[in-house]
């Protein structure tokens, strides 16, 4: 078998690129490495020039003199008894554009105060035409070819700019600049006045900063600062409230404008300066809250202006919300009772809850609420009430045809009763559906009703059906050494008003509705233990709630709760017919304008 | 009529040794003596030509008969001298099978067992590759008819001058008029060229014939580069080497180039086999013998895959044709023959 023939292979291996270039620079050179799969004679040669061999390598390096400007070769060859193989290097040698350097100022950066003169200064590497341009317009260039050459700019503008400067000969071009940045001012943020105007110092331009400034002498503006209330927003008000107390004050004599909106409530001339001046009870402020349209939320602004102009608004932002009535009257145990029930009769014949118009949305706002049984002093932890409930059903625009019991818990929550208690249903509505947990209870009728603590661990609120039994309405758990310390007799009304600020409704003949407090059930603390339970007329053992001892049945005219708003509650004692000295309590409920 | 000598055997018994004796025996008597090689090339023809012998190679098409043989064993020498490589494989035994006559070389240290020394070699030849033997694939099937003949034994490395033909340790022949002798009637007749061709490396000494001129850098292929730059040649041509490796960064701008190793310019994928042969020799023997040429030997992937192309030359790459132009480069993909470049017009004498 023939043996095959293995000529020496040749690899390139610094520099690994076949091609390479280099720029002319007279005097450099360049190594060149090969290397070779097996032991051979390595010989180097440039074009047609002297070969350089080094024997029995399998790599090795030669220098060669960057040659002249062209293209050149660089020949590998490796030699033995094998053989030959040869590889190559192509070597271009090209020439370089002139070079050209900044002398003065040597940093590209220049900063300069506007009409400033300059010089700029450069240097090439090689003699060429030298040019400079500023912003790209050619300003000077050199007549002959030199390598030092100078511009000189007599009143630099203001502004960013750039000077470059071009070198040119028959090698090519070669280019550099200066940022050349002339300012009319160097301190950033810095301010002048020129006349009433300030200028400010930016991007090295004094620039307007504003117009007539008080800085500069110009007469300032009044100046309005809240002084009462300091905060953003002055909440919800009430169609029948009073308009918020604003208090401000100003720093300059000026005519102060109250308004809402863009709508003037009120205005007033302020001389005094710095001195709290308070808007209050403003009548077209009072006008403007009773108009229906007005509901919602609005910016309450004051200003100040006089002759030296208008001041920026403090604001509020004011919201506007339906009107709420209450009156409320409350009694409480006389010393040494504790009271555990009472009972009344409710006559409602009239109620200010005349039609859909007086709620701001049906269903809302629709109780009328004649008892409360307290369980506790804090009202926030009441317990039980019977409330009459407006019903909206048909026929029920105009006339109540039905009200219901409500009770509430002190989570706020309204108990229903369970199905069987009291025995179901308690009433049929008039789609003919079983109705649980509520009693049906008209208007035209006199109910007989009460709350009481009958069993020590259940409030319970019952009324008479028109059978005259005792039907439980609803009843929720107490615990066992709770007892009612306070009975509360009111009524509410939330309205708006109408187009003219006049109530919705007509006002009521109070003495169609009226509740009469007939008895109440009481423990007597200083009794024998027998006959410690027992019922006994109001009069005998309640007082009105913040009233003295002495006179127990004096209205308190500081108790909040008794009303002095629209919609008003009376209340009148009356002796039971027959039973001298015991005296029934009657309330009536109404509207008044 | 010429007398053809047949050395047959398998590699590594001296064949090429025993044929260049055998052919300065020839010559010293005042013979022209053409040494012939089947279809494998580029692996032996440098032992020739460093020798200067004429060498010649016979294609696979010509074993299809004697007379087709003739056709490409050139005209006008006295004597030829033909080795076989692998003589008992199929693509082998298709040329021994032409000759009633023929001479197997044999190695002194493989006589006395050399049916079994043989089946061994193809055992362990076949075994190195990855793809295996086919399951009809019975290495020895041509022992008995490549034996089916008048053959005469020359022994190779002998340690002394034996009875018969032998080459000894020495590397002389000895007793050569007793090798066996086949009555051949070359008809091949070559054109000439007058052409300024140079060439590098192992390529068909054919060229050699048509272009008496030709110029040999033997595998020195830096001179050869060399001169290729400083000189017009109307056709250069770069034969092959071992040197897979080596790459060649520029062609000649004039006359045409013939490369046989077309990875010196190209980044070609190496043909590979996959598959064990599905088929058997004798199948292969008949499509060799009764088809045309250039009819596929077997499916691709399989051993001889490389040879289904329309000359029956080795492909060492992968490529669609065997030759191809690029510019003025002729590619060769194989052991192409200047007369197949002739006939189908990529060169012109």
């Amino acid at each position: 078998m023939g043996s095959v023939v293995y000529p020496p292979v040749v690899t390139l291996v610094e520099p690994e690129d076949q091609e390479i270039g280099d720029p002319y620079l007279y005097g450099a050179e360049r190594l060149f490495t090969a290397s070779v799969d097996q032991t051979a004679t390595l010989t180097f040669t440039l074009d047609d020039g002297v070969p350089h061999a080094y024997p029995n390598v399998t790599q090795a390096s030669h220098s060669f003199q960057i040659p002249l400007l062209g293209v050149h070769t660089v020949r590998v060859v490796a030699q033995n008894a094998n053989g030959s193989g040869e590889d190559y290097w192509t070597w271009n040698i090209f020439v370089t554009p002139p070079t050209i350097y900044l002398v003065d100022p040597a940093e590209s950066e220049v900063t300069d105060p506007v009409n400033a003169s300059r010089l700029f200064t450069a240097r090439s590497n090689q003699y060429a035409i030298i040019r400079f341009y500023l912003d790209g317009q050619l300003k000077q260039e050199t007549p002959v070819p030199t390598q030092n050459a100078s511009y000189f700019h007599e009143a630099a503008p203001l502004g960013e700019h750039v000077v470059s400067v071009v070198a040119t000969n028959s090698n090519g071009s070669g280019q550099n600049h200066w940022d050349w940045n002339v300012k009319e001012c160097f301190s950033e943020g810095a301010t002048k006045c020129v006349g009433y105007d300030l200028f400010e110092c930016i991007n090295g331009r004094w620039t307007l900063k504003e117009a007539n400034a008080v800085q500069c002498g110009y007469p300032a503006s009044p100046t309005v600062t809240k002084v009462s209330p300091t905060t953003d927003t002055l909440g919800l008000y009430r169609m029948n409230d009073n308009p918020p107390v604003l208090t401000v004050q100003v720093n300059q004599p000026a005519l102060l404008t109250l308004k809402v909106d863009d709508v003037v409530v009120d205005m007033r001339t302020v001389a005094q300066v710095d001195t709290d001046v308070t808007f209050e009870q403003c009548p077209d402020f009072i006008a403007y809250m009773k108009v229906a349209s007005h509901l919602g939320t609005h910016t309450v602004s004051i200003i100040a202006e006089n002759g030296n102009g208008i001041s920026d608004p403090v604001t509020w932002q004011w919201t506007l919300i339906v009107g709420i009535d209450q009156a409320a009257i409350e009694f409480e145990a006389m010393p040494n009772y504790i009271i555990l029930g009472y009972e009344f009769e409710a006559r409602m014949s009239d109620m200010p809850f005349f039609d859909a118009s007086s709620f701001s949305s049906p269903g809302d706002h629709k109780l009328l609420i004649p008892s409360h049984a307290y369980t506790n002093e804090d009202h926030t932890m009441k317990k039980g009430a019977i409330a009459f409930h407006r019903d909206f059903w048909e026929n029920s625009v105009h006339r109540f045809i039905a009200f219901t019991a409500y009770m509430w818990d002190s989570d706020g929550g309204s108990r229903c009763n369970e199905p069987d208690d009291p025995p179901n249903p308690c009433w049929i509505d008039p789609d003919g559906r079983a109705q649980y947990g509520c009693m049906k209870l008209t208007c035209n009728m006199t109910h007989t009703m009460r709350l009481d603590l009958r069993d020590r661990s259940v409030l319970k609120a019952c009324a008479t059906d028109d059978q005259g039994v005792w039907r439980c309405v609803r009843k929720l758990p107490v615990t066992s050494d709770e007892s009612i310390v306070n009975i509360d007799f009111m009524s509410e009304i939330q309205w708006i008003y109408g187009q003219n600020g006049e109530l919705p409704f007509p006002t009521a003949d109070l003495s169609d509705n009226e509740i009469v407090l007939t008895w109440i059930r009481v423990k007597k603390i200083d009794e024998p233990e027998s006959e410690q339970e027992k019922t006994l007329r109001p009069n005998i053992c309640l007082k009105l709630r913040y009233s003295s001892d002495e006179y127990p049945l004096e209205p308190n005219p500081y108790n909040p709760q008794q009303g002095t708003f629209g919609a008003r509650l009376i209340w009148t004692r009356r002796e039971v017919q027959g039973s001298p000295g015991e005296e029934e309590f009657v309330l009536n409920f109404g509207i008044t304008q | 009529m010429a007398d053809l000598y047949v050395l047959a055997s398998i590699p590594d018994q001296g064949k090429t040794t025993a044929a260049i004796l055998l052919e300065k025996q020839l010559r010293s008597e005042g013979k022209r003596v053409a040494c012939l090689q089947t279809n494998k090339g580029q692996n032996d023809v440098h032992r020739y030509l460093f020798e200067d012998c004429y060498h010649y190679s016979v294609p696979l098409e010509a074993a299809r008969s004697k007379s087709a043989f003739e056709q490409w064993v050139p005209a006008g020498y006295d004597a030829y001298i033909m080795e076989i490589t692998f003589a008992y494989a199929p693509l082998r035994a298709v040329y021994v099978d032409l000759f009633e006559n023929i001479n197997e070389v044999i190695s002194y240290d493989a006589r006395e067992n050399w049916k079994e020394y043989v089946s061994d070699f193809f055992k362990q030849l076949w075994s190195r590759r990855r793809h295996g033997i086919g399951p009809s694939q019975d290495l020895m099937a041509f022992w008995d008819r490549v034996h089916d003949r008048n053959v005469q034994t020359i022994l190779t490395k002998t340690p002394a001058v034996l009875d018969g033909p032998c080459v000894g340790t020495d590397k002389i022949l000895y007793h050569a008029d007793q090798i066996a002798a086949e009555p051949i009637e070359p008809e091949m007749e070559l054109p000439k060229g007058s052409g300024k061709v140079i060439a590098v490396g192992s390529f068909p000494a054919e060229y050699w014939d048509i272009f008496p001129s030709l110029t040999w850098f033997r595998f020195d292929y830096a001179a050869f580069m060399e001169r290729l730059r400083e000189e017009k040649y109307d056709i250069a041509i770069i034969g092959a080497s071992g040197a897979d490796k080596m790459k060649l960064q520029d062609r000649p701008d004039h006359g045409s180039l013939i490369c046989y190793q077309p990875a010196l310019y190209l980044d070609l994928e190496r043909k590979r086999i996959r598959e064990p042969l599905s088929g058997d020799y004798h199948t292969l023997f008949s499509t060799i013998k009764q088809q045309p040429p250039g009819t596929p030997l077997c499916p691709e992937g399989e051993p001889f895959c490389q040879f289904n192309n329309r000359f029956w030359v080795h492909q060492k790459y992968v490529s669609s044709e065997p030759v191809w132009r690029d510019g003025n480069t002729v590619f060769c993909n194989g052991w192409v023959l200047p007369q197949y470049l002739i006939r189908d017009g990529f060169l012109e004498v």
